[in-house]
């Protein structure tokens, strides 16, 4: 028998497995409600056979995401960022354990209209467990799972993954699993980021998200992310406070850039440099260079 | 009505087996602990038969007469119930 402590040497596969199972775990002793929302656990109408997962995905119920976030980071995880700073949509925050590797804390998925905790009573009704590790771990039902992985693939611009996600869990999906999902896009009002996972956001034109919906599905400069969410908030205070943080350094992605966390003459230094690459990238845009 | 006794998983024990090892882990800390070959032998078969049996059993997987494997196997499974990933449980049969 031999006793390997360090996650290096666990071939990753194994490792996400038994990280799915901890966490699941840890989530069932503390009474938190989880659901795996993608990785090994997905049905196989949805993951693509030999599709590899290098991290743990979980939608946490949003009244308990402090809880859950404070328990984690009692067990050994340490946050990389935070909702705020981890995507435009502040949906997820990404935490580490020296065992389990990656965590990704959900607290709402990106291109669900309606309320993060409405659309979580939905998926929670409809769970079911899949075991994991030999840990019983709760996932969306299948479903559930392909409209959450199809609003995934709208966020991940040019990833080829996420193209092979959308035709296996979508386009080559049974007619009776369209069906259920599009059945989904309409309870959780999704119609627009399902329709930029899907190819066919030119008909949301006319959206206040459309413009977050094409720079996320199909890339744009900084300038233009910042533009696209000011213009997807709805009150003008929200539309304020976008505007106000534009210029201002995202530290937790300049830390994980540097390897470090940043000092104040590299906070000084990137803030500069902002407004450097801003100019190029209008300059480019009036010469009509991409 | 006798009372004999077999291995278990305890409860929170995660495991894995892929390519004939086995990996398990004391959740939800860890460590990740890794079974060789024999090992993983050692343990499904702890897992399917009485506590009593496992040493013949094993043995006789291997060819092997109980007193050649009977320290190695004690071994193994002393040392996977001190990390609290086995424990032994009575049963009324």
């Amino acid at each position: 028998m031999t006793n390997l402590d360090a996650a290096g040497s666990i071939p990753p596969s194994i490792r996400v497995e038994l990280a799915h199972a901890a966490v699941c775990n840890l989530a069932r002793r503390a009474g938190v409600d989880l659901l795996v929302v993608k990785g090994p656990g997905m049905d196989p109408l949805v993951g693509f056979k030999g599709r590899a997962s290098a991290d743990v995905d979980v939608l946490v119920r949003p009244d308990e995401v402090g809880r859950f976030l404070d328990l984690v980071k009692a067990h050994g995880w340490w946050a990389r960022d935070r909702f705020e700073t981890g995507s435009p949509f502040g949906h997820s925050t990404t935490l580490f354990h020296p065992t389990w590797g990656d965590l990704d804390v959900h607290r709402l998925i990106p291109g669900i209209g309606v309320d993060p905790s409405v659309a979580f009573d939905v998926f929670w009704a409809s769970r079911i467990d899949v075991t994991l590790g030999g840990q019983p771990c709760p996932h969306p039902q299948p479903a559930a799972q392909a409209l959450v992985l199809v609003l995934h693939a709208a966020r991940s611009e040019g990833s080829p993954r996420a193209g092979q996600d959308v035709v296996h869990a979508w386009t080559d999906a049974p007619s009776e699993q369209q069906a259920a999902i599009l059945a989904l896009v309409d309870r959780l009002d999704a119609h627009v980021a399902w329709a930029a996972g899907t190819g066919d956001l030119e008909a949301f034109r006319g959206d206040s998200s459309y413009r977050l919906w094409a720079v996320a599905s199909r890339g744009g400069g900084r300038l233009e992310e910042w533009r696209a969410r000011v213009e997807a908030e709805r009150s003008w205070r929200a539309k304020a406070m976008i505007a106000l943080r534009a210029p201002l350094v995202n530290t937790d992605h300049l830390a994980m850039l540097l390897g470090h966390r940043p000092t104040r003459t590299e906070v000084l230094v990137e803030f500069v440099d902002r407004f450097r690459r801003g100019a190029v990238e209008m300059a480019r845009r009036g010469k009509g260079r991409p | 009505m006798t009372h004999q006794q077999h291995w278990e998983l305890a409860h929170d024990t995660g495991i894995v087996e892929r390519n004939g090892l086995t990996y398990l882990a004391a959740l939800p800390d860890g460590p990740i602990v890794v079974l060789d070959a024999v090992a993983s032998v050692v343990l499904q078969v702890a897992l399917d038969v009485s506590a009593d049996d496992v040493t013949s059993e094993v043995a006789a997987a291997y060819g092997k007469v109980p007193t050649e494997v009977d320290a190695a196997v004690s071994e193994c499974l002393s040392g996977l119930e001190r990390a609290r990933l086995l424990r032994r449980v009575g049963a009324r049969g």
